[in-house]
């Protein structure tokens, strides 16, 4: 009995001696052929790269404007991100792929592209084919990936799609509008894509608002506001009167977005909207159109009963303090107690505890109205009053204390 | 004679299921290393193919809540909230929870950020000790800080900052965990993809002991060669590369680790956040999210593994440290499985009840157990003369030599992937990995043993082990 499983743990053992010295040579070998490739690849990507800038930086059409855009493009955190990817073939602002397509894309190396990208088995070459035709901008190749984009392949769909996200044109976004209408899981990509192509896409892309799908309509806005295309502003303002408050909403960040006037009318219609994100997003559209002037048509919304509204006010109310304070100073002498303690707290938000204290010492009308919401402050026993005071002079800490002692 | 036979049958019997046991093991990791090398594989390739200049530049990218839980991380700190200040993305906040802190963690999140107190009024959803104080920084628009006591370990501390979370999806960090600057674009790209069904992103790290750090800056990346350091690591590509990036092929992903995770915010809202109530927070709540999905099928959610190295993390540089560590770790896991048992080939919780806890259960939980008994009873049995001495021999050989071929099998679908290590500390970690069971391994042992009794004796608390200071 002994024997025989002393030759069962025998013959296991030979197997995983073996098992583990195949491992071990796999490992060995894989790491020094990797090493090699690796190096060979880096100084290939190198070359590639060196040439680029020599042609950016020396070509003659090209003006010197683009070589400055180059220039001011080319920080480190644009070649950080290219060079850690070692991926051959992608630059990251158009004057560097136009020269990198004259040094490196001949009409040989589009063909066997598309060649690879239409019929190749292996899907990650394919890939990789439809990445380089979609970054060299190559307009042959849109029927391809147009095909390549209803793929069952969630993987070849998915990099089709960022591949027509780059050949930006009519024909790929029209691709891309169809994909979004029917694809709703990449919806999100599709419109992020589509809102770095020019403007001139805009009217394709307002044709969204008039789908019957809700999550449909929805894009329409968030891509125009990417756009920044003033000619749709009507039909954003239309879908202001949506039925689906995501809608609604999203049409107010995308006129928040576009910044014009002539839309305040509506935004304000919206501040009284059922939903807390419709209100959300027009305080927020308002502010980005009207700046400062947007504070007397959205401090009621104090009193909203959405703590989100009142939080999303708070910082705007924070962010624009000069306007805000008469505001303030009203709440603060009232006898609403939530608010007072709103008003406080946007005030600490704001950072403009040292300009009151500035306005204290300055005296006129800047002195009555820091006393006031110092005071209230005090009484409240709000934080942050303390360092703020230790920046002054003893001199001036003394007048202040004495100043808001008096009053 | 009769208690002779009876012995010797039992000496037999156990012989062969340990056999069995290890065999099935390395036969387990093969499964997982071909599923892993395919997920691995395809996650490199996308990583590649990815636009991350489009998510940069686009007005849709998904902004991030990070919350940073500091508990006396006065070493710590501050290279990592630098190395998040310094993130290549174009939207996020950070929220730095100083848990109770008594060393000079707050003065120097002072330093650095010149905090400015402010009265936040903020949703009391997840539960936590108190909130004392809410700063701004004055220096970075972008970060908040609180101070709550401490007391309710790091599942409150986090609790505390997604109560003034804003962002939709939420990271999750160690306060030793410093980020490469690429950090979220890599991760985020997989969330841009589907934002509707990824839910949880979990992520690989290594240790950054022996690397040289400066204002968050990873300047010289030189791995340990301390054998203590050097195991870890490869404990590490066994854990994340070994065995999750298969797990997460099958939607199985069975820890989203503490030290760097990415969550909705939605779901967490929806379950709670996390519980104080296990030794530790995070496989607690991955277990509990799988628990969701499950009642959530139609909605298809996903949590994701992303095979490459995003960051670097502070590992025991002791052996009391890292024995405190995995009593721990032990401890956690036997605490999660005993509370999730009735996952356990339930078949609506898919591969979750079918792969992982079969193998958090009898590899996990009950491995140590047969490591001991089998090696117990393969030695009384040499002693008793049932067994003569070179099948005890060729049993201890066959016992390493299967520990050997998992951490090979690890370290063959680690090198697919990954460009971390030289190939001279690769060849370091074949050679300590030949020699593990005879030395490290008898730690891990006596460490899980003593997790396993601590947890029968009802402890719950979060130990934080010794750290060294980094250079």
């Amino acid at each position: 009995m002994g024997n025989y499983f002393t030759d069962i743990v025998f013959k296991v053992d030979a197997v995983l001696l073996f098992l583990a010295a195949f491992l071990i040579a796999d490992i060995f070998f894989y790491e020094i052929s990797r090493i090699y490739f690796d190096n060979r690849r880096i100084r290939k990507l190198q070359a590639i790269k060196k040439n680029v800038y020599r042609v950016v930086l020396t070509e003659k059409e090209l003006s010197k404007k683009d070589v400055l855009s180059i220039k001011s493009c080319s920080l480190p955190i644009f070649l950080d991100v290219a060079t850690n990817r070692v991926k051959e073939g992608v630059f990251f602002n158009e004057a560097e792929q136009q020269v990198f397509k004259k040094i490196c894309i001949s009409e040989a190396s589009v063909k066997k592209a598309l060649s690879i990208a239409d019929r190749s088995f292996d899907k990650w070459r394919r890939i990789e084919a439809m990445l380089f035709l979609g970054y060299a901008g190559v307009n042959e190749a849109c029927q391809i990936l147009k095909k390549s984009l209803l793929s069952k392949d969630e993987d070849v769909s998915y990099f089709a799609l960022l591949a027509l996200g780059q050949v930006k044109n009519m024909d790929s976004a029209k691709a891309l509008l169809e994909f979004l209408r029917r694809k709703p899981g990449f919806r999100y990509k599709t419109a992020s894509l589509l809102g770095q192509f020019p403007k001139d896409i805009a009217p394709e892309v307002i044709k969204l608002a008039g789908d019957k799908d809700y999550s449909v309509r929805f894009w329409a806005p968030q891509i125009i506001s990417g756009l920044n295309d003033q000619s749709c502003i009507d039909k954003i303002s239309g879908l202001l009167k949506d039925k689906y408050p995501e809608v609604r909403a999203s049409a107010c960040q995308c006129l928040g977005a576009i910044g014009d006037k002539s839309c305040v009318s509506d935004l304000k219609k919206c501040l009284n909207d059922e939903s807390w994100f419709v209100k959300e997003a027009a305080m927020d559209a308002l502010e980005k159109i009207l700046g400062e002037d947007c504070i007397p048509l959205i401090i009621g919304l104090i009193k909203d009963n959405s703590w989100v509204v009142i939080d999303r006010l708070k910082k705007i109310l924070a962010k624009n303090i000069t306007g805000a304070l008469a505001y303030i100073q009203n709440f603060l002498t009232g006898d609403d107690e939530l608010t007072k303690k709103i008003s406080i707290e946007i005030i600490q938000i704001s950072g403009c505890i040292k300009e009151l204290y500035e306005g204290l010492l300055a005296g006129g009308r800047a002195k009555t109205r820091a006393a006031i919401i110092l005071k209230v402050m005090m009484s409240a026993n709000a934080k942050g009053l303390g360092p703020e005071l230790y920046s002054f002079s003893n001199e001036a800490q003394k007048q202040i204390q004495e100043i808001l002692g008096q009053n | 004679m009769m208690i002779n036979t009876i012995f010797s049958q039992i000496v037999y019997a156990v012989f062969l299921v340990s056999l069995a046991y290890f065999l099935i093991l390395i036969v387990f990791y093969l499964f997982l290393a071909f599923f892993g090398i395919l997920e691995s594989k395809k996650r490199v390739h996308e990583e590649n193919a990815e636009s991350y200049s489009q998510i940069y530049f686009s007005s849709l990218a998904i902004p991030v809540s990070i919350v940073l839980p500091a508990h006396n991380e006065e070493e710590w700190v501050k290279d990592s909230l630098m190395s998040l200040l310094n993130l290549n993305y174009p939207s996020f906040e950070i929220i730095v929870v100083d848990d109770g802190s008594t060393d000079k963690t707050p003065q120097i999140l002072n330093e650095m950020l010149n905090l400015r107190p402010i009265d936040s009024v903020y949703s009391k959803h997840y539960s936590s000790l108190k909130i004392k104080e809410v700063f701004k920084s004055d220096k970075y628009p972008n970060v908040t800080v609180l101070r709550k006591d401490s007391g309710d370990k790091k599942a409150g501390a986090v609790n505390a900052g997604l109560n003034l979370a804003q962002h939709r999806f939420v990271c999750v960090l160690d306060a030793d965990t410093v980020l490469e600057r690429d950090a979220f674009m890599k991760v985020m790209a997989h969330v841009h993809k589907d934002p509707e069904h990824v839910i949880g992103i979990a992520s690989s790290f290594g240790l950054i002991n022996g690397f040289t750090v400066k204002d968050g800056v990873i300047v010289e990346k030189n791995v340990s060669f301390n054998p203590l350091i050097a195991y870890q690591n490869l404990e590490y590509i066994r854990s994340f590369i070994g065995n999750r990036i298969a797990w997460s092929r099958f939607n199985a992903m069975p820890n989203v680790a503490g030290g760097f995770g990415i969550w909705r915010s939605d779901i967490l809202y929806e379950l709670g956040g996390y519980s104080s109530d296990f030794s530790c927070e995070d496989i607690e709540l991955t277990f509990r999210v799988h628990d969701y999905i499950a009642k959530n099928k139609e909605k298809g959610y996903k949590i994701l593994m992303v095979p490459y190295y995003i960051g670097w993390t502070e590992g025991p540089a002791t052996l009391p440290s890292l024995i405190s560590q995995r009593d721990r770790w032990q401890r956690v896991v036997i605490e999660t499985v005993a509370e999730y048992k009735y996952m356990l080939c339930n078949p609506k919780y898919g591969s979750f009840a079918f792969l992982v806890l079969p193998y958090f259960l009898f590899y996990e939980v009950l491995g140590i157990f047969f490591e001991v008994v089998s090696i117990f009873f393969v030695f009384l049995g040499w002693l008793a003369n049932i067994l003569d001495v070179r099948t005890f021999l060729l049993y201890l050989i066959l016992m390493t030599l299967s520990q050997f071929i998992i951490s090979l099998i690890s370290l063959f679908t680690f090198i697919r992937g990954q460009k971390v290590f030289t190939l001279r500390y690769v060849l370091y970690l074949i050679v300590l990995a030949s020699i593990e069971f005879f030395g490290y391994r008898i730690f891990i042992s006596i460490a899980k043993l003593r997790g396993t009794y601590h947890f029968a004796r009802k402890v719950r608390i979060y130990d934080q082990y010794v750290r060294t200071k980094r250079s």
